[in-house]
């Protein structure tokens, strides 16, 4: 470019090689406006933007002035860069205004020394560039970021090239200097955060990209320890759209950061099952919010883990309470129901002694009524027999008459017999033997006498007799009224047994029916301890099964009595119902109920088998 | 859980398991619904009732019968009945012929492995004796087959029997643990599932012991005697049925012979007889 500009100032005598051809027509082609001069000023080489800026064809300008041809505010003066590169024989850039256009183009132009042969400055280079829109733009910026002052956030704007164009109180006071002595540093020497001069500069990115980028870093502008911060970079644009700078606010997140590193803490912890951990910050705002409402969530857990772990203590209690209760009710049914058995033993035993009871004393009854119907037989013999002895005694009585005529009749024979004697003793002889008939007569009379009185003794005897047996017939006849009336006594007494045992009987039926009743409320009990002890065993590995659960966390139990207020915030886990239901379907998860595969149910094999 | 809903939960239980369930159970019925109701994600027993009705596998009808009956259950419970099948054993031990007892309401199978452990005790772990345990439910019953129970649960078991019939199963703090019944035992004794309302049972008969205790407590006088004269039944003469010792048979008509605490015999085996005298006395004279 340079010998190319060496030969266009030599005035074309020199043939252009073909590279310097080639090159010129880059050049051209190039659509910023580019013009060498000489070390007077003269214009050497213009191109055709340049040429097209100034209005003509770039033959018209060459071996003009510059400084006639573009006017700028740096002409002739020490501000021109292109004096100032040859004079420094280096790159130097610089923004102007020139006067081609009413009004003034803000132009940036860039200069370089042109060299000779034997490396002596011959003139510049330079390139224009029309930052019209970059200043319209930067000064629209400006306008907007000057309400940007009264932001408490830190907000800067840069350049392209990272020259903070613009900062705001709050920045400058992160920066920890006044904000007039910070426009036009760099913002890199300013934040010193571990993005600056990396690829994760956020603001390059987003001049880069043309997009919003974030990101957080560590500002370190006094280079201490470093504040977090989180800062939004956004491109700021020319009017053509072309990017021009960038706009950044810096959010001092140190509080956030720490919040957010001790929500993380206490999360962490909490997903690890410690409910003992808080947060201890003193923070502000939101934050505070943020902390207080997590300390009283995870204290509120806490407390209601702590019940539910003093309720499933208790649970525990209580269950091994019932089933303690349970077994000495079904230790008592087994004892009643023993008591039972042997009572229903004795009762039959007494039922079976009151129907012999009864049997015999309807036997006794039968025997009595029997002796009863003799005994009458006996004294109505006894009475007939009473008369037959009056008759004997009659007949007695009429035989002694009888006796009576015969002793007459032997008296009267003793007579005839001594009359008899008389007249043979005057017969004499004749009369002897007739005499001794005589005597024979008054023999058999005397022996009459004799049996007739024998015989009426005996009459008399028996007739004394007859008396007597009819004084022992009347009190043998007394004496059988006598068993007949104690008879019918027994009778009425063996009545009166049998029905006693009857009663007995029905006494006893009535005994073992209340037995039975017993014997069936003896069972019930049995049936409901039974169901409490199965109960109380569910209940105690439910309550196991909630301790271990509620045992996995970590819990801070020197609590005292739960504040109220968490009470009634948190009356959910104190639910009942909600806690079994959660409950059962953990324990229904935990026991699978499929026979089939533990046992073959071969239940007709097994069974008809046996 | 309205008294209808109450009403018909019962009559379900009653028409299927004569089951006897009285006024003032219904906190109960309510719970034991509950697990179903959960089980089955529904909203309501009612809900439940529906299904149950409308089901016509039986399936949920089982599942039904099986928590709303009562399982519960313990090693070597009403321990003297244990004493008295032991001295029964030895008398059976000279007949020479199997040995047959059925737990005839075995829950989650710890009555039927007390019996085995006694039997085996007695006869032997090789001798030729089975034992028999049926259940209405089906979960209980995948209990005694899994045949493992928590360490807390086996403080009832001697010292002696455990180590020879229970092998830990897994290692645990305090009841944590659990332990298995021993495969050796295990082999004698089979499980089966049987409703004790619906006799008569198919059952060869002749046992020599019936376990059936704690079911009589449950149930309607009507099916208790029907069920009195079903055990009876399946004894073998001489055969001896246990009942629960708060349970009697509440049959006057019955054959079977009262021969210790609700310990009843079928007549007919003077020999046993004998050994029971015997083993009366020597506890008469042993207090």
């Amino acid at each position: 470019m340079a010998r190319r500009a060496a030969s266009k100032k030599g005035n074309g005598k020199q043939r252009p090689q073909d590279g310097t051809h080639h090159a010129t027509a880059y050049l051209h082609a190039v659509p910023t406006p580019i013009v060498a001069v000489d070390t007077a000023f003269t214009v050497t080489f213009i191109n055709q933007a340049g040429a097209a800026l100034l209005g003509g064809a770039p033959a018209s300008f060459l071996g003009r002035k510059c400084f006639e041809l573009f006017k700028t505010t740096h002409c002739h003066t020490a501000e021109c860069r292109c004096a100032q590169a040859m004079q420094r024989g280096e790159a130097r850039e610089g923004e102007t205004t020139s006067q081609i256009v009413a009004g003034g183009l803000p132009i940036r132009y860039t200069a370089a020394p042109l060299r000779g042969p034997r490396g002596e400055i011959i003139g510049a280079i330079e390139y224009i560039v029309d930052v019209t829109e970059t200043h319209r733009a930067l000064s629209q910026a400006a306008e907007k970021v000057a309400h940007l002052d009264n932001i408490p956030t830190p907000v800067l704007a840069v350049d392209r090239d990272l020259n903070v164009t613009y900062i705001n109180p709050a920045g400058a006071s992160l920066v920890g200097q006044p904000a007039a002595s910070l426009c036009g540093r760099k913002c890199f020497e300013l934040f010193r955060t571990t993005h600056c001069n990396t690829p994760e500069c956020r603001i390059m990115q987003a001049m880069s990209s043309g997009q919003v980028r974030r990101g957080e870093a560590v500002a370190r502008p006094n280079g201490n320890a470093g504040t977090p911060i989180e800062y939004t970079a956004a491109p700021i644009r020319g009017v053509t759209g072309q990017i021009i700078g960038g706009l950044e606010y810096v959010v001092d997140i140190s509080e956030r950061k720490a919040v957010l590193e001790e929500i993380t803490r206490i999360v962490g912890e909490l997903a690890n099952a410690n409910l003992t951990v808080r947060s201890r910050g003193t923070y502000s705002g939101d934050f505070l919010a943020i902390t207080d409402h997590l300390n009283r969530g995870v204290g509120a857990v806490n407390d209601a883990m702590g019940q539910v772990a003093d309720a499933a203590d208790q649970v525990s209690a209580a269950a091994s309470q019932i089933a303690t209760g349970a077994q000495a009710v079904a230790e008592g049914a087994s004892e009643q129901a023993s008591a039972i058995e042997e009572t229903s033993s004795s009762m039959k035993e007494m039922a079976d002694v009151t129907e012999r009871n009864a049997d015999s004393a309807r036997h006794a009854d039968q025997v009595a009524q029997s002796a009863r119907a003799t005994a009458a037989a006996g004294g109505a013999a006894v009475t007939r027999m009473i008369d037959a002895v009056a008759k004997i005694r009659a007949s007695s009585a009429a035989t002694a008459e009888i006796i009576r005529d015969i002793n007459e009749i032997a008296f009267q024979t003793n007579l005839l017999a001594l009359n008899a004697a008389v007249e043979a003793a005057r017969a004499g002889e004749a009369g002897r033997g007739f005499a001794v008939v005589a005597e024979e007569v008054r023999n058999l009379a005397m022996r009459a006498k004799e049996a007739a009185r024998r015989t009426e003794e005996l009459i008399k005897g028996a007739m004394e007799l007859a008396d007597g047996g009819t004084a022992i017939s009347a009190e043998v006849n007394t004496k059988f009224t006598d068993i007949v009336d104690k008879v019918d006594k027994l009778s009425d007494a063996v009545g009166g047994i049998a029905r006693a045992s009857d009663e007995q009987a029905h006494g006893i039926a009535q005994v073992n029916k209340a037995v039975a009743q017993m014997d069936q409320v003896t069972q019930r009990n049995a049936a409901s301890s039974e169901e409490s002890s199965s109960a109380a065993e569910e209940l105690a590995a439910q309550a196991d099964e909630l301790a271990a659960l509620v045992g996995r966390f970590q819990l801070t139990r020197s609590a005292p009595a739960p504040r109220p207020a968490l009470q009634d915030q948190h009356a959910g886990p104190a639910d009942p119902a909600r806690r079994s239901s959660r409950q059962s379907r953990r324990l229904n998860g935990r026991r699978p109920v499929d026979p089939a595969a533990v046992i073959p149910l071969t239940d007709e094999e097994n069974v008809a088998d046996f | 859980m309205t008294p209808e809903l109450f009403r018909r939960f019962c009559a379900l239980a009653n028409d299927h398991a004569g089951l006897n369930l009285q006024r003032g159970k219904e906190a109960m019925v309510a719970a034991r619904v509950g697990k179903r109701v959960r089980a089955l994600g529904l909203k309501s027993a009612a809900a439940y009732l529906e299904r149950l009705e409308a089901d016509g596998s039986g399936e949920e009808l089982a599942a039904f019968l099986g928590v709303i009956t009562t399982s519960f259950t313990g090693f070597f419970r009403e321990p003297e009945h244990f004493d008295i099948l032991a001295r029964a054993a030895a008398v059976w031990a000279r007949r020479r012929t199997p040995v047959r007892v059925w737990s005839a309401a075995v829950a989650s199978g710890e009555e039927a492995y007390s019996i085995a452990m006694t039997l085996a005790t007695t006869l032997g772990e090789d001798g030729d004796w089975r034992v028999l345990g049926t259940d209405i439910s089906a979960p209980a019953l995948a209990e005694a087959g899994r045949a493992v129970y928590a360490a807390e649960r086996l403080g009832s078991i001697h010292p002696t029997l455990r180590r020879q019939f229970l092998r830990l199963q897994r290692r645990g703090r305090d009841a944590g643990a659990t332990f298995a019944i021993s495969p050796r035992l295990r082999r004698h004794v089979a499980f089966g599932r049987l409703n004790l309302a619906g006799p008569p049972f198919r059952l060869r008969g002749g046992h020599d012991a019936i376990f059936c205790r704690n079911v009589m407590i449950y149930l309607t006088a009507e099916v208790r005697a029907e069920l009195g004269a079903e055990l009876a039944r399946l004894l073998r003469p001489g055969g001896r049925l246990f009942l629960a010792h708060s349970e009697t048979l509440a049959d006057p008509s019955t054959e079977l012979e009262l021969v210790g605490p609700s310990v009843r015999m079928r007549p007919g085996d003077p020999l046993l007889r004998a050994a029971l005298a015997e083993g009366k006395e020597r506890r008469a004279t042993g207090h």
